[in-house]
């Protein structure tokens, strides 16, 4: 490729990856982890989840090197697929990450809430949703120095809390190797998948740098650094909190560090939680405000959506985005139901990886011949498990949380209808006449002549 | 396939409607890129430079470019003459582009700016 004037680096890919998937949810599906297996066995789940990501990993790789394009899984699965499945899954799964938009909102105000008393949450919900979207609206970005150094600092802060609370016990474990029944196991691996939901958004940078397997490389890192985190994070919590305490709370990481630390552990971890979110907030707004945008380009959604500000963001997609986000927060907040978004989120996740595993599968067959930088095995053995697997892995979720399965089930429905009947019909209205083209057919210039 | 004298003439048209359209000019008053153009099926590429407030096109290649547009020559024909959101064949993969993704969307938002929807 030509080179390009801006080009990102291996550390800005991976703290991408990893400040994405870094949320201030996550620490609940950690202590949600914790909570399903036995004693301070929560590492081996994380880390078999994380090992599972790998894989997935892989998948997106082979698929980011043959479509290096920001349209992701929209455009990877409608080439292995159809263009409907590629729409509908896309579709589908910005939805639930709008719903995990609405839950890490939730989160928070419950972790300022716990620090700073006194203020409602749907104060600090609010306040958030508005400052992230005036902000996006107005076209301030983050820098991508700042976002780095808070994904490093938050990292790196997780580890040294996690040890030194570790330490305070005399790294004394309970029965950190025998993880209880298989089936919890199961069920703290498959929500353990929760922990890394976004790792694979890096991939549309592949626009932004020169070597296509930097990207793969970063995933991999990022997963790496990220699986050590979160398990001597999560073993720390389980450590210090009973188990009935983990799951009680929708801010366990606050409750841990007031616990270890007293209430300066408590407001570092708070300040650490806003950093979490505010880059995982701002990068989630960004995706799916540009994915809503570039889908009413297409006619694939509503027109509206495609209205642009003067400052060149889609403003009515960000609106969009941050009133629907905000009616969830208030709905998660009045119904107190958080967990069934967490299960959702992770259950659509391990369906998207499945389906990047049948991709990898489907596009070897159709396109053989097509250049591929980075292969997810010689074989199909890597991608056929990665579907099986996250398949298995999905149905366990749905196994504990039946209510899952149904919104799960009710969405499918409900976007795969929007695509059959609503998309044809926003083309049909929408669409440009064949008799308005500009520019002139060759028969017309042979006409003319 | 267009020729490369289709994609000039539509390069030619995006750059005159550009010029002509005052409030694009001042919202993109700060922005300077420099664009390749590269047509798939084609040997000849071109550059689009937004230097100032004006916006030009000249044949051939940029040597440092901000950003990359590759695709089949009809669909940047047709994409610079605006009779083509360039989002249909980006999602499809027929195009690809090459840059810092606020670029690319800016790209695609003075295209509709200059041509609507």
């Amino acid at each position: 490729m030509a080179g390009l004037k801006r080009v990102l680096t291996l550390r800005t890919v991976v703290a991408t990856s990893a400040g994405l998937t870094l949320a201030s949810s996550s620490f609940v599906a950690a202590a949600q982890v914790a909570y399903l297996v036995a004693g301070d066995s929560a590492w081996l789940a994380i880390l078999v989840g994380g090992l599972l990501c790998f894989a997935a990993a892989a998948c997106f790789s082979e698929l980011n090197g043959l479509y290096p394009s920001a349209a992701g899984i929209r455009l990877y699965f409608a080439r292995a697929f159809s263009d409907r499945l590629g729409l509908t899954t896309a579709l589908l799964y910005m939805a639930v990450v709008m719903s995990i938009f609405g839950v890490e909102s939730y989160v928070l105000a419950a972790a300022l809430s716990q620090v700073v008393p006194g203020v409602p949450p749907i104060v600090w919900i609010v306040g958030m949703v508005a400052v992230v979207g005036v902000l996006n609206i107005r076209g301030v970005k983050l820098a991508g120095g700042f976002q780095d150094a808070v994904t490093y600092l938050l990292m790196f802060s997780l580890v040294l809390l996690g040890v030194l609370a570790l330490a305070r016990g005399g790294f004394h474990l309970h029965a950190p190797l025998t993880p209880g029944p298989l089936g919890n196991f199961g069920q703290a691996v498959a929500l353990g998948i929760f922990l890394y939901i976004g790792f694979e958004w890096v991939t549309p940078l592949a626009e932004e740098v020169t070597k296509i397997p930097q990207i793969s490389r970063g995933m991999m890192v990022a997963l790496g650094i990220l699986a050590v985190v979160y398990a001597v994070f999560t073993v720390a919590m389980s450590n210090v909190l009973p188990h009935s305490e983990l799951t009680s709370t929708a801010a366990p990481q606050i409750v841990f560090a007031r616990r270890v630390f007293g209430f300066g552990g408590a407001v570092w971890m708070l300040a650490m939680s806003v950093g979490a979110s505010i880059t995982t907030f701002n990068a989630g707004l960004i995706g799916i405000s540009r994915f809503a945008y570039a889908s009413a380009r297409e006619l694939a959604l509503p027109p509206f959506l495609s209205r642009v500000s003067r400052w060149f963001t889609p403003w009515a997609a960000i609106v969009t985005v941050c009133v629907l986000g905000l009616a969830i927060a208030a709905a998660v907040l009045y119904t107190g139901r958080y967990r069934v978004l967490i299960d959702l989120g992770a259950a659509v996740e391990c369906l998207v990886y499945a389906l990047a595993g049948l991709a990898v599968w489907s596009l070897r067959r159709r396109e053989p011949a097509k250049d591929r930088p980075y292969l997810a095995g010689r074989s199909l053995l890597l991608p056929l498990v990665t579907t099986v697997v996250f398949l298995a892995l999905g149905v366990s979720i749905f196994l504990t949380d039946q209510s899952a399965l149904f919104y799960l089930l009710s969405g499918l429905l409900v976007t795969f209808l929007y695509v059959v009947y609503v998309v044809p019909a926003l083309r049909r209205r929408y669409g440009r006449r064949p008799g308005a083209r500009r520019r002139a057919s060759r028969a017309d210039v042979a006409e003319n002549r | 396939m267009a020729t490369g004298e289709e994609i000039a003439q539509s390069l030619q048209a995006f750059c005159e409607s550009y010029n002509s359209n005052e409030r694009v000019k001042q919202m993109n008053r700060d922005w300077h890129r420099i664009v390749l153009i590269q047509p798939e099926d084609l040997t000849e590429a071109f550059t689009l430079s937004l230097v100032g407030e004006e916006l030009s096109y000249r044949s051939g290649t940029a040597d440092d470019p901000d950003l990359k547009v590759v695709a089949p020559s009809d669909v940047l024909a047709d994409m610079f003459w605006g009779d083509l959101s360039p989002t249909g064949p980006y999602m499809d993969g027929t195009l690809k582009a090459f840059g810092s993704e606020e670029d690319l969307v800016r790209l695609d938002i003075i295209i509709l700016l200059i041509w609507g929807g």
